[in-house]
């Protein structure tokens, strides 16, 4: 949005370092707003300039305390790599709320699903995941994820993708998304496992109250029980930073 | 005179996410030849199960952890590793329908050795036991002393059946129990694997019960060995704790 409101169309390496200069008064903004209506906001992601110079692709989370909790994009790309040169990151965290710890996963992020269940391994019983596609391909991909990063975790997913177009800005111009807020597929929840969605490609606000006890109910007494079933005497992830 | 507080100078309470970093920062001293623990792990812990992370704090600072789960009986009792049952240390297996309350982790700062933080850590767990109205505690540990006699008795199982009989001449001694105590040798995981090292240096040198029934209903019993697990140090050069 901010790159179209420039007067001359810019290259997309020169448009995402022009973005990051937005990335001060984003987070200033988003913090502001989050303290006075004293609410949670996972923002969307947004492109930033690390301390080394790269540019990466950070999610934030504006609590209503007035933090701000960052976390990198694990998995840019081969079109971020290639159009942007955006590295990845390596901490993936979950971020301690007053509704629990909750993880967020950007977009590609959601189709790797040792990172979910690290997130979940962590606490998380909530994942966010702001994504950005501009074909209903790249979409489906995203949403049949964390529909799966849902059912295998016991966990709810929330999707919030960009919609329409976006003229002026190479390799942002078009968007296709279908946000939506996913569950488990088991019989407290909805028989689709869909809390709440909202229209193809239309801007708009889905609403579903999430109860974290269901989730408990689910893990505990559902007919599959995915997360506790592990066979983590046959398997396990072993991570590099010894998690 | 001497001082005289109103405020406890050392106490055990049950940990909070704030305590996350001071946790991570003693795993580091403690462990200090492999990766401390991280943010991740402690935070897994504490949501899996919060009542069950315990921080003794002395003059403010956190100078103990000890970690637990509670565990099914059948898992306990088979042949299982270290990772297996907490999940690589995340406790995401805690299963609150267990009957067994399972030791994590226990550590204690090096530098504040002697003010019974171990004990300490043991008793919250086991009020805690109680409180819940479980079997028992069970855990993990190395065995002490083994490397000194690996030479005499040969197999790790050999030691530990001399050590209930009281044979090695105090190195080896299992703690005292109220209740039963059960024991039994886990051939060790890989090498590499850096939880064989996760049992903190005890400065008495004592082995720990593997398994401690509240009821006794296993006193006298036996020891079973192949019954619990316990990560004790194979090969001979290794250290003894």
């Amino acid at each position: 949005m901010l790159l179209s409101a420039e007067p001359e169309e810019l290259k997309p390496e020169a448009a995402i370092a022009r973005l990051t200069e937005h990335t001060p008064e984003f987070v200033e903004l988003m913090t502001a707003m989050a303290i006075r209506r004293n609410i949670n906001i996972i923002g969307g992601s947004h492109a930033t300039r690390t301390e080394d110079g790269e540019i990466q692709n950070v999610g934030y989370a504006f609590l209503r305390d007035g933090s701000v909790h960052a976390r990198e994009k694990i998995h840019p790309t081969p079109n971020e790599r290639q159009y942007w040169h955006i590295q990845g990151g390596d901490p993936i965290d979950v971020i301690e709320t007053d509704c629990g710890p909750v993880g967020i996963m950007i977009c590609y992020d959601s189709e790797f699903p040792e990172i979910a269940r690290r997130l979940c391994d962590q606490g998380a019983r909530i994942l966010f995941v702001p994504f950005n596609t501009d074909t209903r391909h790249g979409y489906l991909r995203v949403r049949y994820c964390c529909q799966a990063r849902a059912i295998e975790n016991q966990c709810y997913v929330v999707t919030s993708g960009m919609t329409g177009n976006l003229a002026n800005v190479d390799n942002l111009d078009i968007e296709y998304a279908q946000s939506g807020i996913f569950t488990p597929c088991d019989f407290p929840f909805a028989r689709d496992g869909i809390a709440a969605e909202t229209s193809e490609n239309v801007e708009m606000v889905a609403v579903a109250d999430l109860n974290l006890s269901t989730l408990a109910w689910a893990r505990y007494e559902g007919s599959v029980r995915n997360f506790r079933d592990r066979r983590l005497d046959l398997y396990r992830t072993k991570w590099s930073d010894g998690g | 005179m001497a001082e005289k507080r109103s405020t406890p100078k050392i106490e055990v309470r049950t940990a909070t996410t704030k305590d996350v970093n001071a946790i991570i920062a003693l795993s580091a001293k403690v462990f200090k030849d492999e990766a401390p623990y991280t943010r991740g792990m402690i935070m897994g812990q504490l949501s899996a199960f919060p009542e069950g992370q315990f921080v003794v704090v002395y003059e403010d600072e956190i100078v103990g952890y000890a970690a637990t789960m509670v565990l099914p009986e059948a898992k306990v009792m088979k042949q299982h590793s270290w990772a297996e049952v907490t999940g690589g240390g995340y406790a995401a297996m805690h299963d609150r329908k267990g009957d067994w309350l399972y030791g994590i982790e226990v550590c204690v700062d090096p530098d504040r050795r002697r003010l019974r933080i171990g004990k300490r850590l043991y008793d919250a767990r086991r009020r805690l036991c109680q409180d819940m109205d479980l079997k028992g505690i069970a855990f993990g540990g190395r065995l002490p002393g083994y490397k000194r006699h690996a030479k005499k008795y040969g197999t790790p199982e050999a030691y530990l059946e001399a050590v209930r009989k009281n044979e090695p001449h105090r190195s080896g001694r299992l703690l005292p129990s109220e209740g039963g105590l059960r024991a039994g040798v886990s051939p060790e995981e890989l090498l590499s694997d850096r939880h064989r090292l996760r049992r903190p240096r005890r400065p008495h040198g004592l082995a720990e019960p593997l398994l401690r029934s509240r009821t006794g209903q296993a006193a006298g019993q036996p020891l079973q060995p192949r019954h619990r697990t316990h990560r004790h140090r194979a090969d001979a050069g290794a250290q003894d704790v």
